[in-house]
């Protein structure tokens, strides 16, 4: 006898498999409605979440491999691959336990495969061309199938070539939710995937060089620049957690300020919570994943960035002669009236370059940039702003900048102030009526001069 | 007394056939003013005038003071070398004496007087003997003489017209020749200007212990390279405003010559090779010259033939006082011709056959001369004008485009000031090698004017002119200010 739930469950199916049809006729799977998820979805900033269909009991998902034009920040479009038209490619979201399909379609002018760095399946779907798998052609589809059999922050990448493909920008986040949720006291609140990224792009270009292996330029959050970088909103007191992803060619020690944090996860595993690292910094070494969580406390703008000092800047020239501290008056008229747009620059350290706006070569960023309500900020490459507040709604739209409470704002004051300036005055332990200000011995003992208490 | 009234007589003959009045050389007068017409439009309408030791020669002194006072182009230039240059001025006393000679072919020969006294050696009264004798066959060929000397003196005008638009196409040239220099010498300041100011920069990067002295040394060192070639340049300007002062006929007043630094803008065309080749064997003064040489040689041939036998007879009157004989006077005509039986003028006509074959020749050769001094100069002149347009049309808005990318580059601290220097430099050399190409076309023309024996038109106007070095930079945004 056909009951009332097999009708449901076959009725939903055909719902399904009608939708899935449509779904594969125009190449864009819509996100399944009918589908509650039990998980706080995570947050790509600048970038999206892949969109599922089911499928025969298949959470599925399609993804294009394709070359992408990325706006790095306004003024500054680069020539990526990617996949779905960005770099990242959309974040994979499922749950532990699912049965993933995923179709991935070739339209790359080469070869490529896409391994799942950090997820156990069969070895037949761990997408390393030529090892495991014939490598998806030209043109060609492929289905990977595998069930997920734990939860945690993980990637995917090519395994085709893959220090071009991955130095042209194709990576993304494949996050897997826990079966079993957190209790309610250590539920996390807001879920963001930030991917470290590298870049050579000759100023002036728009092409990234994928040979270049240590003289990189652009160091990109989610393949954003800043001020291109989107703002973390957060509800004050919500717990965070920000999981990174780095399949750059270098460490990048990420800071955040006003909390102290912990590290929870790699990608190997959560990390027991006895064993969990307390961090202002995380440094997130090539090929690794780490999740980094805190309550977010303490009210403001917050800067998160790389503390690779370079990392924190966009494209600059390392060979430029240092100028440093050289005294350049008279100089200057002297070139400006060969060059009427010359200025000198440098002389006095760089924090000039973060307020004037001259004009630079075409699709090129300032090396600092970005405006605060003080003043200019001056910073770029892998930066950005952490907005905590209270009053944020589930649209969680950007807040503006923080309203600072009176009084906890660093003020100039007129002058020295008179308690500043301690003068130190010597005397000779047998002579008080000997004062000095400076060290010595006493003019008529000898004795070594000591400070007056 | 009948003696007397005898020379009379014959002075009253001989005066009777001359023809034609003596010309008085005057400068105003005949051969000079057909060199005027003549070599007035072949010099871009330049005045001659022939300082003949008159009045006008102050008005002509006061002319050139009143022209060195203004700054001059290169016309101004060939009219001052035009009325102030000795050469030219030997030239047209070499006029005077062609039309001297001119007079002296129209004028006859003097008749002779003879007169002789013999005392007998036995004693007695003397013998006297008058006489006057003319040549008759003088007046047979003056006609022929004087068409002989009015062709000469048609190829001596020719000649001196030749000279003055020769040296016309000479002072044009040097002009150019200082304009060029100048314009180099000024794209040198420049190039210096920029490679101190990367000197002085490295010197204070070293005060401030940002570079060592051997990086210091090196940039130095360039910059004393360049001030070297900055002397060869400034000696190179002076030397050519010298020639140009020598040309102009006044060496040592160089500070007088007010010349524009720069060359002038191109005419956008030239005319046709053709076009040139036919207008120099019509219009070029040596060739006509050396026509005008055949026609009196041709005219001499002539006269060398029918005066081949004969060509002086004497014819006179002489008297007599015999005192041996009875009447006391014998009176009567004489004729003396020579005979011709050795030589009866073969030599004379074949020497003036000859010349005048040779000088036909010589006529073609010229020709041939001509066609090639243009089609040479017109090479070299399209050769230089298709340098200077690639330069002005390819390599400078090239060389300026860098620049202004450059600029840009530096603003985004990608590359620093030396780099930004050298980019301006390389524009710099660019303009130098514009200004070379263009002081070649501008010589090279002034050679084609000298082939072609007269200007050289233009078949489209200038284009706007480079300016070099360009200064076109973004501008400044307005809301820029100084944080030095």
């Amino acid at each position: 006898m056909i009951s009332r739930r097999n009708l449901i469950i076959s009725g939903a199916a055909t719902i399904a498999a009608g939708s899935l049809v449509q779904s594969l006729a125009r190449g864009q799977a819509t996100t399944s409605a009918t589908q509650t998820t039990s998980y706080i979805p995570v947050v790509t900033p600048n970038g999206s979440t892949l969109p599922w269909t089911m499928e025969d009991g298949f959470k599925t998902f399609h993804l294009t491999a394709e070359p992408v034009k990325r706006e790095f920040s306004p003024g500054m479009v680069v020539n990526c691959w990617g996949y779905n038209g960005q770099t990242p490619g959309p974040t994979i979201e499922a749950v532990e336990g699912d049965r993933v399909r995923i179709y991935v379609h070739n339209k790359l002018p080469e070869p490529t495969s896409i391994h799942w760095h950090g997820i156990i399946l069969p070895n037949g779907m761990d997408g390393v061309s030529g090892l495991t798998q014939p490598h998806i052609g030209v043109g060609e589809t492929f289905v990977y199938e595998f069930e997920l059999k734990e939860h945690g922050t993980r990637m995917y990448h090519p395994h085709a070539d893959e220090m071009l493909q991955m130095a042209m920008g194709m990576q993304g986040f494949f996050i897997i939710h826990p079966k079993t949720p957190r209790p309610p006291e250590q539920r996390v609140d807001r879920d963001f995937c930030i991917f470290l990224q590298e870049w050579f792009v000759p100023p002036g270009a728009a092409t990234p060089n994928p040979m270049v292996m240590t003289d990189f330029n652009l160091f990109t959050f989610n393949s954003r620049v800043y001020p291109g970088t989107a703002p973390l909103v957060v509800r004050r007191g919500q717990r965070m957690r920000i999981r990174f992803a780095n399949l750059s060619m270098d460490s990048h020690p990420i800071h955040f300020h006003g909390h102290h944090g912990v590290h929870t996860a790699t990608d190997g595993g959560e990390i027991p919570p006895a064993g969990r690292w307390p961090v202002v910094t995380l440094n997130v070494p090539p090929g690794h994943t780490m999740d980094l969580e805190f309550v977010a406390d303490n009210p403001g703008d917050w800067p998160l960035h790389c503390h690779k000092n370079h990392h924190a800047m966009n494209a600059m020239s390392h060979d430029v002669p240092n100028m440093t501290g050289v005294d350049m008056s008279g100089v200057e008229k002297k070139v400006s009236g060969l060059l009427p747009g010359y200025m000198n620059m440098g002389a006095a350290g760089m924090y000039d370059m973060s307020d004037m706006k001259m004009p630079l070569p075409p699709n090129t960023l300032p090396m600092m940039a970005g405006d605060g309500p003080f003043g200019p900020i001056g910073m770029g490459g892998m930066f950005t702003i952490i907005k905590i507040r209270d009053g944020i709604d589930e649209s969680y739209a950007d807040p503006g900048w923080y309203a600072h409470p009176p009084g906890s704002v660093a003020r100039k004051v007129a002058g020295p102030a008179a308690a500043t300036q301690r003068r130190i005055v010597y005397t000779c332990p047998m002579h008080e009526e000997i004062r000095s200000d400076k060290p010595g011995r006493c003019p008529i003992c000898k004795m070594q001069l000591v400070p007056v208490k | 007394m009948k003696t007397i009234r005898l020379i009379a007589c014959a002075c009253a003959v001989a005066a009777s056939v001359i023809t034609g009045c003596a010309a008085r050389p005057d400068a105003q007068r005949g051969g000079f003013s057909s060199v005027r017409q003549i070599t007035h439009d072949r010099t871009g309408g330049a005045r001659i005038a022939w300082r003949a030791g008159g009045p006008a020669d102050a008005q002509v002194a006061r002319e050139v003071d009143a022209m060195l006072a203004q700054p001059l182009g290169p016309d101004q230039a060939v009219q001052i070398a035009l009325l102030a240059h000795p050469k030219l001025q030997a030239e047209y006393e070499h006029l005077g004496v062609a039309q001297a000679d001119l007079v002296a072919a129209g004028l006859l020969r003097n008749p002779v007087f003879s007169a002789m006294a013999r005392w007998p050696s036995g004693g007695g009264g003397p013998n006297v003997e008058i006489g006057v004798a003319a040549d008759f066959l003088d007046v047979l060929f003056i006609g022929a003489r004087k068409r002989i000397a009015a062709a000469e003196f048609e190829h001596e005008k020719l000649n001196v017209a030749d000279a003055v638009v020769a040296h016309a196409a000479e002072v044009r040239a040097a002009f150019y020749q200082v304009q060029g220099a100048r314009q180099m010498l000024e794209l040198r300041r420049t190039v210096l200007t920029a490679e101190e100011a990367a000197t002085e920069t490295s010197q204070r990067m070293l005060a401030a212990g940002n570079i060592s002295q051997l990086d210091a040394d090196r940039e130095q060192a360039m910059l004393e390279q360049s001030r070297v070639e900055l002397f060869d340049a400034e000696a190179d300007t002076r030397q050519k405003l010298e020639r140009l002062a020598a040309a102009m006929g006044m060496p040592g007043r160089i500070e007088r010559l007010q010349i524009p630094d720069r060359l002038p803008a191109p005419p956008g065309g030239d005319e046709a090779l053709d076009d040139l080749v036919d207008r120099a064997l019509e219009q070029r003064l040596d060739l006509a010259a050396a026509k005008q040489e055949a026609v009196a040689l041709e005219r001499s041939l002539g006269l060398a033939r029918r005066t081949a036998l004969v060509n002086e007879a004497e014819v006179g009157v002489s008297t007599e006082r015999d005192p041996e004989g009875g009447s006391g006077r014998v009176t009567g005509p004489n004729i003396s011709i020579p005979l011709p039986i050795f030589d009866f003028g073969q030599a004379r006509v074949a020497s003036a056959r000859h010349r005048l074959a040779e000088s036909r020749r010589l006529e073609q050769a010229m020709a041939q001369q001509a066609r090639s001094d243009v089609r040479i100069a017109y090479a070299d002149m399209t050769a230089a004008r298709r340098r200077f347009e690639h330069f002005r049309d390819h390599v400078l808005p090239l060389r300026q485009r860098i620049v202004q990318q450059s600029q840009l580059h530096y603003n985004a601290m990608l590359i620093g000031v030396f780099e930004l220097l050298e980019a301006k430099q390389n524009e710099i050399d660019a303009g130098r090698e514009y200004v070379a190409a263009l002081t070649d076309y501008w010589t090279s023309r002034a050679e084609l004017e000298r082939a072609v024996g007269g200007r050289v038109a233009a078949t489209a106007p200038s284009t706007q002119p480079t300016t070099i070095p360009a200064a076109s930079q973004p501008a400044m945004p307005d809301n820029m200010h100084h944080h030095h």
